[in-house]
């Protein structure tokens, strides 16, 4: 008997016409580690929530779930909340209480727990997660990483059967992601819990899964093991599912002609031995010019030289003696662990923030000597979270009314306006209120805004946070766009995948300084860990090959000149 | 920090200055009152070496010296003149009793140093969660909101900054619509964030059973009830002596000369005992570690 077992289920939310769930029909077994994944909207959220009662949203159902053969709305209220455990996205704003201790013991009290089985199994779950330490902490004081772990430690001591987990890891950076689906995967292996999971970073949760879902639409596209689910997704020609597949699937079905489905690698390890064998060809020698400097002949349109901040007078200097020079059409992102101060550094390019020591020039003129209003016209900064950037009702009056405050300024705010609507697809959005959009179309509207005073210079923090990869895509053009017009980008991002697909040239913020500035080729190659998956399993044979299109380029280049591949 | 006094179960400790603070607010004899300030400047001193004191100290001196030098010329009952200023009596009572308000106030500051360094906000909720469940648990989450949203607002001004919404420049209407700009973004935005919160409640079971149990816990040693024991003790005859007038320190009318029988003896011996008490605990602590 399969523990879960949902029998044509569909959903439709109040005033809405189309279905969010369309005929979903899957069962899960006892002990499995499920991963639901598909484009943003397709209805994991919904699926995911339809399974835990307590939050299930208003709307038309029909259909039925069963829970260990009984359908999961007689279990009793009490069991229901135990057995059932849920983790969501954002690690901030689940979190109840103000300090570790107490949040854990939140759930338990819920459930009216008596004190000896509390201490108990707080204990013991400290144990577990090595949160002895961090106990009496404020929660304030936690990384997100470590929000995260807390929140669900906080579930755990329900004991639950199942664990339901909503892109827990999306919005940590990849240390902190890694070490959650560790945790996660010890559960799973450990005490046999079953896991449902939906995720976008397929990369890191593929080799830990048992089964696979593919959603689009509301519907349920394809379902299976990571293998043969890769060999349905690449069987469907349909591109844009192939973009929810780990990089390294997607080099194996470019360099292999016949795919077989027993061979197709779902981590770096089984990629090496299978990929390593499909390209014959030793490209030691492929590269590209490797000095940075050599592209750009002009002044840097922004330069920091020996910059020192901190934010207390006895707190350590976050950043220290920094220098670094940006030239104009220059497309750089920033790397670095979590508190390294990327984000403080943009703030401090942005000229929001100023340095204690060491000087920030704007084409060759010192930041502090500029006017506010001319400083934050010239350099566009984007926060991390774009709801700080709404005031109005609608986007419509968030775009207009900020093109009406600009018009002294800019000349054909105007024409602008329409461009950019154009480019970031914002018209048909023109009547929601901004706080209604997903997260992805949210970034693009206050992008949108940020670059209505024709910015010179544009700073984006985090800005593919917990995007999916079709919005990445989209992104991706939408930023070359702007390169195009000669804008200069600097992005401070923990998305290796995506930085090395797209930047020209990444740093790295460690220990207060830039300690490599480099092309992003040069860059990620010369990396160990710090680099994408597809470098890591091609690096013996194409050392300078970073992301998939590198080594189609290489690979392509080898199709043409039958003749040079037979001199080897 | 649990060592010395702060050890002890929260109740024993919040009683002993609750009483403390109605005890020199009711009882004038300067011995009681200067035995008090002076016990709970060195309390504070052997608990974390006079570093929070040392943080606020000024003002309280400040607010002490204000009373003392003010009273005589804002009161002027009692009997001995001692000099007229601008046509009004000065009397020796009125600064008497400005000395002696002083001392009870810088003894209640003084003892809310301490006392925040002994009661935590977690012994605090574990004193009142039997009594008053629900407004504990709405406590905490402020506790927890506060820096959230302290930190939300400031994103939000740097960010609106950006965009000439500013509170540091322009006109003082202009900062104060700012201002109100500012936060028009922060309530929607936490409004927001808080209906995540509440799914996250609502999925950990928050409401499904009608009592929630609570995971503080302190339990009462042999000690503990000791302690408790001498403290009531101590302040129930403290407070019988003050019912009683005896150790009684009149200042207004006419200020009483301060006189020794067996009665104030017993008053005082009473009040030495009870104003004692943490720094015994806090000594004999440190004794052991000698």
């Amino acid at each position: 008997m399969a523990l879960i077992y949902i029998q044509n289920l569909n959903f439709t939310y109040p005033n809405n016409k189309q279905r969010a769930l369309k005929n979903v029909n899957f069962f899960v077994e006892e002990g499995e580690f499920v991963v639901l994944c598909g484009p943003s909207g397709c209805g994991k959220t919904t699926l995911m929530s339809q399974l835990k009662r307590e939050i299930r949203p208003e709307g038309d159902i029909s259909g039925n779930i069963y829970y260990r053969g009984e359908p999961i709305n007689h279990m009793p209220k009490k069991q229901a909340v135990e057995e059932i455990g849920m983790v969501f996205q954002d690690p901030e704003n689940q979190i109840v209480l103000d300090t570790v201790l107490h949040e854990l013991a939140f759930s338990m009290e819920n459930m009216g727990y008596d004190i000896k089985i509390m201490k108990k199994r707080i204990a013991e779950m400290s144990n577990f997660f090595g949160l002895e330490k961090m106990l009496h902490k404020p929660v304030n004081e936690l990384s997100g990483g470590e929000k995260q772990i807390l929140n669900l430690a906080s579930v755990l001591l329900l004991q639950p059967k199942v664990l339901l987990l909503d892109e827990p890891t999306s919005q940590l950076d990849p240390i902190g992601a890694k070490r959650f689906l560790q945790m996660v995967h010890r559960l799973n292996r450990e005490l046999s819990m079953t896991i449902i999971m939906s995720e976008h970073r397929l990369e890191d949760v593929f080799p830990l899964a048992d089964k696979v879902i593919f959603m689009q639409k509301g519907e349920v596209k394809h379902m299976g093991n990571p293998r043969s689910i890769s060999y349905k997704i690449l069987m469907s020609g349909d591109a844009a599912q192939h973009n929810y597949l780990p990089s390294v699937v997607r080099m194996y079905s470019y360099l292999k002609k016949d795919i077989e489905q027993a061979e197709i690698p779902i981590d770096v390890r089984e990629a090496k031995t299978v990929i390593c064998n499909l390209i014959d060809k030793d490209e030691k020698q492929y590269s590209e010019n490797s000095d940075i400097c050599s592209k750009f002949s002009e002044k840097p349109v922004i330069s920091l030289k020996d910059v020192c901040f901190r934010y207390d007078k006895n707190s350590p200097n976050i950043l220290d003696k920094l220098s670094l020079d940006i030239y104009p059409g220059e497309f750089l992102t920033i790397l670095g662990g979590n508190g390294a101060g990327k984000s403080t550094l943009l703030q401090i390019i942005a000229g929001l923030k100023k340095p204690q020591r060491g000087k920030v020039y704007f084409k060759g003129r010192e930041m502090s000597r500029i006017k506010e209003g001319e400083r934050y016209s010239k350099i566009g900064y984007l926060a991390q979270n774009p709801m700080l950037y709404f005031i109005y009702e609608t986007v419509e009056d968030e775009l207009y009314k900020r093109a009406e405050m600009l018009k002294t300024r800019v000349d054909d705010v105007e024409k602008l306006l329409m461009e950019y609507m154009d480019l970031f697809n914002l018209e048909p959005l023109l009547k929601r209120h901004p706080y209604d959009l997903s997260g992805g179309e949210k970034q693009r509207l206050a992008m949108a805004t940020v670059l209505l005073s024709k910015p010179e210079v544009l700073l984006l923090d985090e800005p593919t946070k917990g995007l999916d990869p079709t919005f990445k895509i989209n992104f991706q053009n939408m930023l070359d766009k702007l390169i195009k017009t000669g804008m200069t980008i600097i992005m401070v991002s923990h998305d290796i995948e995506f930085t090395a697909g797209n930047t020209y040239s990444c740093a790295l913020l460690f220990n207060g300084e830039i300690t490599s500035k480099d092309t992003s080729s040069n860059f990620f190659s010369e990396n160990y860990f710090y680099t994408t998956s597809v470098n890591r399993t091609v690096r013996e044979k194409l050392p300078k090959a970073i992301i998939l299109e590198d080594v189609k380029k290489v690979c392509r280049k080898e199709r043409h000149m039958p003749v040079k591949t037979a001199s080897y | 920090m649990n060592r010395g006094f702060a050890s002890l179960h929260p109740a024993p400790c919040f009683l002993y200055y609750v009483s403390l603070v109605l005890l020199v607010m009711v009882i004038y004899h300067p011995l009681f009152l200067l035995l008090a300030l002076c016990f709970q400047i060195s309390l504070n001193i052997m608990q974390d070496g006079g570093k929070r004191l040392k943080e606020s100290i000024k003002f309280y001196i400040f607010l002490g010296l204000l009373i003392v030098l003010i009273n005589p010329f804002i009161s002027h009952r009692g009997q001995t003149i001692l000099f007229y200023f601008l046509d009004n009596p000065v009397t020796l009572e009125a600064i008497i009793y400005g000395i002696a308000m002083m001392m009870s106030l810088l003894t209640i500051l003084i003892s809310f140093v301490s006392y925040n360094m002994v009661i935590t906000p977690d012994k605090f909720m574990f004193l009142f969660s039997s009594l008053l469940p629900k407004t504990v648990f709405v406590c905490m989450m402020a506790m927890r909101f506060v820096p959230v949203l302290k930190r939300r607002s400031q994103d939000i001004a740097l960010v609106q900054k950006t965009r000439g919404t500013d509170t540091t420049t322009g006109s003082f209407t202009q900062r104060i619509k700012n201002g109100i700009q500012i936060m028009i973004i922060l309530i929607t935005w936490s409004l927001e964030e808080a209906i995540i919160t509440s799914r996250s409640m609502r999925a950990r079971g928050y409401g499904i059973t009608k009592y929630r149990s609570s995971y503080f816990d302190y339990k009462m040693t042999k000690s503990d009830w000791a302690v408790l024991a001498v403290i009531i003790f101590s302040c129930g005859n403290l407070f019988y002596f003050w019912y009683q007038s005896i150790g009684h320190f009149q200042i207004y009318p006419k200020v009483s000369a301060l006189t020794l029988d067996i009665r104030t003896g017993l008053f005082l011996v009473m009040s030495f005992i009870y104003l004692s008490i943490p720094i015994v605990i806090e000594g004999a602590e440190k004794l052991r570690w000698l």
